[in-house]
C-alpha cells in the first residue's frame, strides 16, 4: 500500500528526467591527447590547442583525428576546435597534455586551471613538455606511430615512471608541487627524433615555468632524493687504471680507453636530505644504493672482495661528481627540483617562508653528497 | 505531555546499535569539506583542534547522559516538561523540529551540489532532492526498527570507501606536518569551533534514549561512536594535509573527494564517481534519523500522526531545496545552521544541568519531609 | 469386531434395493459412473456399489465379493462385518455421508431392508512413486523429492527423523474443499511463537480452496507487495529435514509435492543443503560465489547503462575504444538496447521453461547463438553487451532457488530504468530503495535480513560461510529457539587416549 502511495513521486521523477542531458559514449568526441602552444598571431599572443579525440565511426579507417583550434583562453580554443568535430568534445578521458616550448616557458598554471576545476578530468592524467611545438609532435605521432597510437605516448612515459627514472608526471602531482613552497616539479620532455616521438630529457621547472632540462639519468638522481626506488638501470664509468689486473680479455678496441663502463641495475636505493646548518644554509644528502652488476664494457674477473669494494668506491665517486654537477645546474636555472626548501621550511617554526624568500636563499645554499654503494651481486659469473 | 515514557518491548533496541546511530549521525556531507575548513583555521595542526573538539563532545555527552539518567525513562522533551512545564516544552520541541528541518535541508543541498559538480552537471535539484527524500520517507514509514536497520546496513556497506584512501596515504608527504605546533593556541581553538557543523549529530541521544533496551550499557557504544567519527575526521584531515599542498587544500572545496580521485581499478577507472554515489549511503542515515526524530517530536508534542508529519516535513524540505541552488547560499545556510547548533547542541545541555540537579534536590527534600 | 451403533439423527433406512438405487442416482452428480450390482441368496438380496475408477477392482474381487459369495454366511450386517477380512468396515446411516464416502473411494454393501450400509475403504489413488527431484538438483546427497501424497511425504519424514519429538500438527485449510495441511517441527527446539503464528495464519485463512502449496504460501505471506519470496519452498526432502533439524517449521499440504520452510531469511535462498556435504572451505567458496553471482546479475548491465549513457569516464581506457566502436553502430540509446536484449533473454528462458525439455534445449541454443550473433552483426546491439547480458543471466542461475533467481532478474528492470534516467545516482537510489525494502521485510514476523540485521555474528557461520563441523555446534540463534545447541563442542573436540 505504501509503495503505491510513493508512486506519484516516481512518476514525477520520470517526468522531470527529460531535463537530464545524456553523454552517450558514441555521441561524444572523447579527448585523448591534447597539445597546448602559444603562437604569435599578428601582435596578439594566442593559445593554440591540438586535440586528438576518439570519434567512433564504424566506417572511418581511423578512430582518431587531429583537431586544431585557437583562442585567447584554452576553453575558447577548444570551442574553436569543436567546430571540426561532429560530436561535442568532452575532456573526461584526457590521458596526456603536451606543452610546447613557448607555452611551457611562459608558465603552465593557467592551462592547468581548467583541468583542475573540471571535476570530470582524471587527476592521474599525464603532463609532458616538448621542445618543439605540441602541434608538430602530435602530427608526427599521428603519422609515424603505427602501433596502438592512442596509448603509445602514455605507456612510453608510464614505463619510465615505473622504473623511477622519472618522477610522477600526473596532473595531481604536478599541481601539488607547483603550489608547494620549496620544491619544484620535473616533467618528461618528448621530442621528435628520427621521425618518431622519443623521450629525450626531463624538464626542470621554476614554479610553473620551464627553465631548463636535465638528462634522464639526472632526473633519476633527483627522484632518488624524493622517494625509495628500485629497478632502474644505471650506466657508470670507472677509471680503467684501477682494474688492470682483473681484465679477463683485452681486445684491440678497448686498449685505447681509460674508462670501464658498468651497466648496473638499482636493486633498492633511497636518499634523504638533511639540514646541517640552517643559518648558513648547508645541506647534506645521504644516499644509499644497492646495485646489481649486469655488464662491463671490458670483460673482467671479479675475484676478490677487494675488487668489489674498489668498484663501489669508484661508483660512489662517480655519483658524487654527477650529483654536484646536477645541483650546480639546478642552482643556475634557479629551480629547487631536489626539494631543499621543504626541509628548510619544515625546520623554521612560527614563520611563514614565502616562495620568493626561499628562492633568494636557495642561491646561497650549499650541499654535500654522501653516497653509500653496495654491489649485491654480479650475475651468474664473477 | 508525560515526563516518563513506556516503550513497548517491540520498539526497543539494543544499546549496541547506538554506536552506529551516533557515528552515522555525525558522518555525512560535512566530512567531505572539513579538512579544508580546519586547515584554513588551524593549519597543519588541525589534528589538535579535532582532539579538543572530541574532548569537549565527550564531556557534553557525559552531561547529556547524566541529565537523562536522573529520570526513569525519558527524552529531552520529558526533561523540559518537568523543568519548565508543558507550554515552554512545546515551544522548545518546535524549535528542535525547525532546527532539524534546516539541518536535513543543509545536508541535502550540499550533497546535491556535490552531485551536480562532480557527476551530473545538468541534473534537476528537485528530482535529486525528491529521490533522496523518497529514501528517507520510505525508511521512516518502516518505523524505528527500519530506521536503525538502514543506519546499520548503510554504515557497514559504505566502509569500503576507506580502501580508496590507500593510494593517497602512500603518497603523503610528511614534511607537510612540520613544524609541529606552528600555529598559536587561538588558531587551534578557532579550528575547534569550526568543526561544530561536522561534529553535530550526537544530540540524537536526547531523543532516542528512551528506546534503548539496556540503558545501563549505553555509555560504551555512544563514546565509541564519537571516537570512531573523530578517528575518521583525523584520518581524512591528516591525509588531505599530507597529500595536498597547502595552496591546493586552501582552494579545494571538497578535499576528501580529491583524495578519492587518484585511485583507479581495472574494471572501473574512476572510483570517485562510485564514491560520490556511495556517499548517499553515508549521508542518508543522518537525514533518515532526523526525519524520524521530527515525526517523533511532532507525535509527542502535537499528537500528530507520523504519516502527516513525514509528508509535511518532506514537502517543506522539497519546496525549500530549489532556493539553495548557489554555492554561497548553501554556505550561508550551513553557517546559520551551525550558529544555531552552537546554542542547541553545544551549550544548551550545560544550561540544563544545574536546573536538573536543583530540581532533583528539591524533590528529594520534599520526599524527605 | 465392531458393534454397530445406531445414530440418532436422520436415519434413511430401511430401504428396498430399488429404493436405494433411486436415491443414490438422484443424489450423485455423476450417476452414470456408479456401478450398482445386486446379488441374490435365497430370499435375500444384497447390493454392492462403488465408483469403479476410484476403487481397486482386484481388491474388491478378492477381499469382498469372493468372501460374500463363496462362503455360505448369513447376509446380516454383523456377519458381514466379521467375515470380510478388511479392517475399515463401518456402518453408515444416512445417504449424504454415504455419497461422501463413495466419492472418496469407498465401496458400499447393503442387504435389503437392513438399517445401515456397510462401507469399506478400498480406494485407489493414482500416485507416483518417490522419485528424484526435478526442479531442484543436487550433485551429491539424498535426492528424494516429495510426492503428491501427504501420507507418503509424512512417511518419508518420519522415516528420516524417527523421534517422538517430531510434531506434525494437522490443520484443515479451505472452505469448499478442505485440504489436510501439516505443520511439522521439532517440539523441543522450534520457537513456540513462530509455531503459534504459523498455526494462527493457517487457521485464520479464509479461502475457498487451495490447489498447491505455492498458493498457500502466497496467502500467508508477511508482505504481499514484495516480489521477494518470503518462504523457501522446496521439493527436496533433504532440505526440509535440514530445516526441521535447525528448528524451523515446515508446512506440507495434501496433493502438493513440495514443502515450504518458515521462517526464511534472504540468505537461506542462497543456501543449498549440498553445502553441508562438502568440505567447509569448499562450501564457503561456493557460497561466496553465489553471492557474487547475485551482485553480478544485479549490477553488471545497469553499470553498462550508466557508463555508456552518462559516465564514459568510468570505462577503462583500454576498453573505451572497443566499447565505443561496437556502440557506434547501434541505433538505440543504451537503455533501450539493454532492455531489448534483456527481454530477449527472458523470452528465451520462458520459452525454454514452457516447452518440452528437448525442444526447449534447441530453442535455447538457437536463440542464444543464432539470435545473438545475428543481432551483433545487424548492428542491433553491441557485442560487449551480449557478453554482459549472458554473464548476468548465467550468474542468476547460480542461485539455488529458482524463485529467488527470477526475483533478482526481475528487480533489475527498475534498476535499468533508474540507471538510464539518472546515471549512477539513479542506480544508487534504486539500490538504496532495495536495501530499505529488504530491511522492512519480514518472514513469519522474523526479520528477513537476519543475521545481518539484527546483527548476530554467531549465525554468520550458517548464513554466509561455513566453519569446520565441530564449530557448527549451535543452531540458528536469530530465531530464539528453545534448544540452541546441537552438540557439546568440548566433548566433540576432546582428545582421547591412543589406547581407546
Amino acid at each position: 500500500m505504501r509503495a503505491v502511495k510513493l508512486l506519484p513521486f516516481f512518476i514525477l521523477i520520470v517526468l522531470l528526467q527529460a531535463c537530464l542531458e545524456t553523454r552517450q559514449i558514441e555521441e561524444s568526441a572523447i579527448i585523448n591527447t591534447r597539445g597546448v602552444d602559444l603562437i604569435d598571431e599578428g601582435e596578439k599572443r594566442m593559445i593554440e590547442t591540438t586535440i586528438i579525440p576518439y570519434i567512433f565511426d564504424p566506417h572511418a579507417p581511423d578512430m582518431t583525428s587531429l583537431l586544431i583550434g585557437r583562442g585567447h583562453t584554452i576553453k575558447e580554443a577548444r570551442i574553436e576546435a569543436e567546430k571540426q568535430s561532429p560530436y561535442p568534445l568532452v575532456p573526461g578521458k584526457i590521458s596526456i597534455e603536451f606543452y610546447g616550448k613557448e607555452a611551457a616557458e611562459s608558465g603552465i598554471l593557467p592551462f592547468l586551471n581548467t583541468l583542475v576545476r573540471d571535476a570530470t578530468v582524471s587527476d592521474i592524467m599525464q603532463l609532458a613538455v616538448t621542445n618543439q611545438t605540441a602541434k608538430e609532435l602530435l602530427e608526427v605521432e599521428q603519422e609515424s606511430v603505427k602501433l596502438n597510437r592512442t596509448e603509445y605516448l602514455e605507456d612510453l612515459m608510464k614505463k619510465e615512471v615505473k622504473k623511477g627514472t622519472l618522477p610522477r608526471n600526473t596532473l595531481e602531482f604536478f599541481t601539488r608541487l607547483v603550489q608547494q613552497v620549496g620544491i619544484d616539479p620535473i616533467l618528461p620532455v618528448i621530442d621528435v627524433v628520427n621521425g618518431k616521438p622519443t623521450l629525450t630529457r626531463a624538464a626542470v621547472f621554476r614554479e610553473d615555468r620551464y627553465v631548463g632540462s636535465i638528462s634522464i639519468k639526472e632526473s633519476f638522481m633527483a627522484n632518488l632524493l624524493r622517494q625509495r626506488l628500485g629497478g632502474a638501470p644505471l650506466d657508470v664509468g670507472v677509471p680503467l687504471e684501477n682494474y688492470l689486473d682483473e681484465i679477463a680479455y683485452q681486445g684491440e678496441a678497448t686498449e685505447m680507453e681509460d674508462t670501464i663502463f658498468l651497466s648496473l641495475m638499482l636493486n633498492t636505493g633511497k636518499g634523504k636530505i638533511k639540514i646541517v646548518d640552517a643559518s648558513s644554509l648547508t645541506f647534506k644528502a645521504d644516499i644509499t644504493m644497492k646495485l646489481e652488476l649486469l655488464e662491463t664494457s671490458i670483460p673482467m674477473n671479479i675475484k676478490s672482495e677487494d675488487t668489489s669494494r674498489r668498484f663501489e668506491r669508484d661508483i660512489e665517486k662517480y655519483f658524487v661528481r654527477e650529483y654536484e654537477k646536477l645541483f650546480a645546474k639546478l642552482q643556475e636555472v634557479n629551480s629547487d627540483a631536489l626539494g631543499l626548501g621543504r626541509k628548510y621550511i619544515a625546520s623554521r617554526k612560527g614563520s611563514k617562508t614565502t616562495d620568493k624568500e626561499w628562492m633568494e636563499k636557495y642561491q646561497d645554499a650549499s650541499m654535500e653528497f654522501d653516497i653509500d654503494v653496495t654491489i649485491i651481486n654480479f650475475g651468474a659469473i664473477d | 505531555m508525560k515526563v516518563n515514557l513506556q516503550i513497548p518491548k517491540g520498539e526497543q533496541f539494543r544499546s549496541f546499535y547506538m554506536f552506529f546511530i551516533i557515528a552515522s549521525m555525525q558522518l555525512g556531507v560535512g566530512l567531505i569539506g572539513i579538512p579544508r575548513i580546519l586547515y584554513l583555521k588551524a593549519g597543519h595542526d588541525a589534528w589538535i583542534s579535532i582532539l579538543l573538539a572530541y574532548l569537549y563532545i565527550a564531556l557534553l555527552l557525559f552531561v547529556m547522559l547524566y541529565i537523562l539518567r536522573q529520570y526513569e525513562n525519558t527524552d529531552i522533551l520529558g526533561v523540559q516538561t518537568d523543568l519548565f512545564g508543558s507550554f515552554i516544552s512545546k515551544v522548545l520541541g518546535t524549535v528542535y523540529i525547525v532546527y532539524f528541518i534546516f539541518y536535513i535541508l543543509s545536508t541535502l543541498v550540499t550533497y546535491i551540489q556535490i552531485i551536480k559538480v562532480f557527476v551530473l552537471p545538468n541534473s534537476n535539484v528537485l528530482v535529486l532532492g525528491g529521490m533522496l527524500l523518497i529514501i528517507a520517507v520510505y525508511t521512516v514509514f518502516g518505523g524505528l526498527k527500519a530506521v536503525i536497520g538502514i543506519t546499520f546496513l548503510f554504515f557497514i556497506v559504505s566502509t569500503w570507501l576507506f580502501l580508496l584512501l590507500i593510494e593517497p596515504v602512500q603518497q603523503m608527504d610528511f614534511l607537510n606536518f612540520l613544524p609541529v605546533m606552528d600555529r598559536g593556541v587561538t588558531d587551534i581553538l578557532r579550528g575547534t569551533v569550526a568543526t561544530s557543523y561536522t561534529f553535530t549529530g550526537f544530540e540524537i541521544l536526547f531523543f532516542i534514549y528512551p528506546f534503548v533496551a539496556n540503558k545501563e550499557k549505553i555509555g560504551k557504544p555512544v563514546f565509541l561512536g564519537i571516537s570512531y567519527f573523530t578517528c575518521v575526521v583525523l584520518l581524512a584531515t591528516n591525509i588531505a594535509i599530507g597529500f595536498l599542498s597547502p595552496a591546493q587544500l586552501e582552494r579545494r572545496i571538497w578535499p576528501v573527494l580529491n583524495l578519492f580521485k587518484i585511485q583507479t581499478s581495472p574494471i572501473i577507472e574512476r572510483l570517485d564517481y562510485v564514491a560520490i554515489a556511495e556517499w548517499m549511503m553515508v549521508a542518508m542515515p543522518k537525514v533518515i534519523i532526523l526525519m524520524w526524530c521530527i515525526t517523533y517530536i511532532a507525535k509527542r508534542i502535537y499528537n500528530l500522526p507520523s504519516k502527516i508529519s513525514v509528508y509535511a516535513s518532506a514537502s517543506i524540505i522539497l519546496i525549500l531545496i530549489p532556493f539553495f541552488n548557489e554555492h554561497f547560499k548553501i554556505q550561508h545556510l550551513i553557517d546559520n545552521v551551525s550558529m544555531v547548533s552552537y546554542g542547541i547542541v553545544y551549550i544548551y545541555p550545560f544550561l540544563l544541568l544545574p536546573l536538573v540537579i536543583l530540581k532533583k534536590k528539591i524533590r528529594k527534600n520534599k520526599e524527605g519531609k | 469386531m465392531r458393534p454397530v451403533k445406531k445414530q440418532a439423527n436422520q436415519v434413511d433406512f430401511p430401504l428396498s434395493i430399488d429404493g436405494l438405487k433411486n436415491k443414490l442416482e438422484t443424489e450423485i452428480l455423476n450417476s452414470q459412473d456408479l456401478s450398482f450390482t445386486v446379488y441374490k441368496q435365497e430370499n435375500k438380496q444384497i447390493a454392492v456399489f462403488y465408483i469403479p475408477y476410484l476403487v481397486d477392482l482386484a481388491k474388491i474381487e478378492q477381499q469382498v465379493l469372493s468372501k460374500l459369495l463363496d462362503v455360505q454366511i448369513d447376509w446380516t450386517m454383523d456377519s458381514i462385518l466379521s467375515e470380510i477380512p478388511l479392517s475399515s468396515g463401518e456402518a453408515f446411516y444416512d445417504v449424504k455421508t454415504i455419497i461422501d464416502k463413495l466419492i472418496n473411494g469407498y465401496i458400499g454393501l447393503y442387504g435389503e431392508y437392513e438399517n445401515a450400509i456397510i462401507m469399506y475403504e478400498i480406494g485407489k489413488a493414482e500416485k507416483r512413486q518417490l522419485e528424484k527431484a526435478e526442479t531442484e538438483s543436487m550433485v551429491i546427497g539424498p535426492q528424494i523429492a516429495f510426492t503428491e501424497s501427504l501420507t507418503s511425504n509424512m512417511n518419508v519424514i518420519n522415516w528420516r527423523m524417527n523421534t517422538p519429538d517430531l510434531a506434525m500438527e494437522k490443520v484443515e485449510v479451505g472452505k469448499r474443499n478442505p485440504k489436510e495441511t501439516r505443520i511439522i517441527y521439532l517440539k523441543s527446539v522450534a520457537n513456540e511463537t513462530d509455531v503459534n503464528t504459523m498455526r494462527q495464519r493457517l487457521t485464520d485463512l479464509d479461502v475457498d480452496m487451495i490447489e498447491d502449496i505455492q498458493m498457500l504460501k502466497q496467502f500467508i505471506l508477511d508482505s504481499s507487495t514484495s516480489v521477494f519470496p518470503q518462504f523457501v519452498a522446496s521439493e527436496l526432502v533433504d532440505r526440509s529435514m535440514y530445516a526441521i533439524k535447525q528448528g524451523k517449521i515446515i508446512v506440507l499440504v495434501e496433493d502438493s509435492p513440495s514443502a515450504f520452510i518458515a521462517p526464511s531469511t534472504l540468505f537461506s535462498f542462497f543456501e543449498s543443503t549440498e553445502d553441508r556435504y562438502f568440505h567447509w572451505g569448499l562450501s564457503t567458496f561456493v557460497r561466496f560465489l553465489r553471492f557474487l553471482a547475485a551482485f553480478v546479475t544485479l549490477l553488471l548491465t545497469p553499470m553498462y547503462v550508466v557508463a555508456t549513457t552518462y559516465h564514459y569516464e568510468l570505462i577503462p581506457s583500454q576498453l573505451l575504444v572497443s566499447l565505443g566502436e561496437s556502440r557506434a553502430i547501434v541505433p538505440f540509446p543504451p537503455l533501450i538496447e539493454v532492455l531489448l536484449i534483456e527481454l530477449v533473454i527472458e523470452l528465451l528462458r520462458e520459452a525454454g521453461a514452457r516447452l518440452p525439455t528437448k525442444v526447449g534445449q534447441t530453442i535455447g541454443i538457437v536463440g542464444g547463438v543464432v539470435v545473438g550473433t545475428a543481432a551483433v552483426q545487424a548492428g542491433i546491439t553491441s557485442n560487449i553487451l551480449i557478453i554482459l547480458v549472458t554473464m548476468s543471466a548465467l550468474a542468476s542461475y547460480a542461485t539455488p532457488s529458482y524463485v529467488m533467481g527470477n526475483t533478482i532478474r526481475f528487480v533489475r528492470f527498475p534498476l535499468f530504468i533508474l540507471a538510464g534516467f539518472y546515471g549512477i545516482i539513479g542506480l544508487m537510489f534504486g539500490i538504496c530503495l532495495l536495501v530499505i525494502h529488504l530491511v522492512r521485510l519480514e518472514s513469519l514476523g522474523r526479520p528477513y535480513l537476519s543475521p545481518l540485521y539484527p546483527l548476530r555474528l554467531a549465525d554468520f557461520n550458517k548464513a554466509f560461510f561455513r566453519l569446520p563441523k565441530q564449530m557448527q555446534n549451535e543452531r540458528f540463534l536469530s530465531y530464539r529457539l528453545k534448544d540452541k545447541q546441537l552438540f557439546n563442542k568440548e566433548e566433540a573436540t576432546e582428545r582421547r587416549d591412543i589406547d581407546e
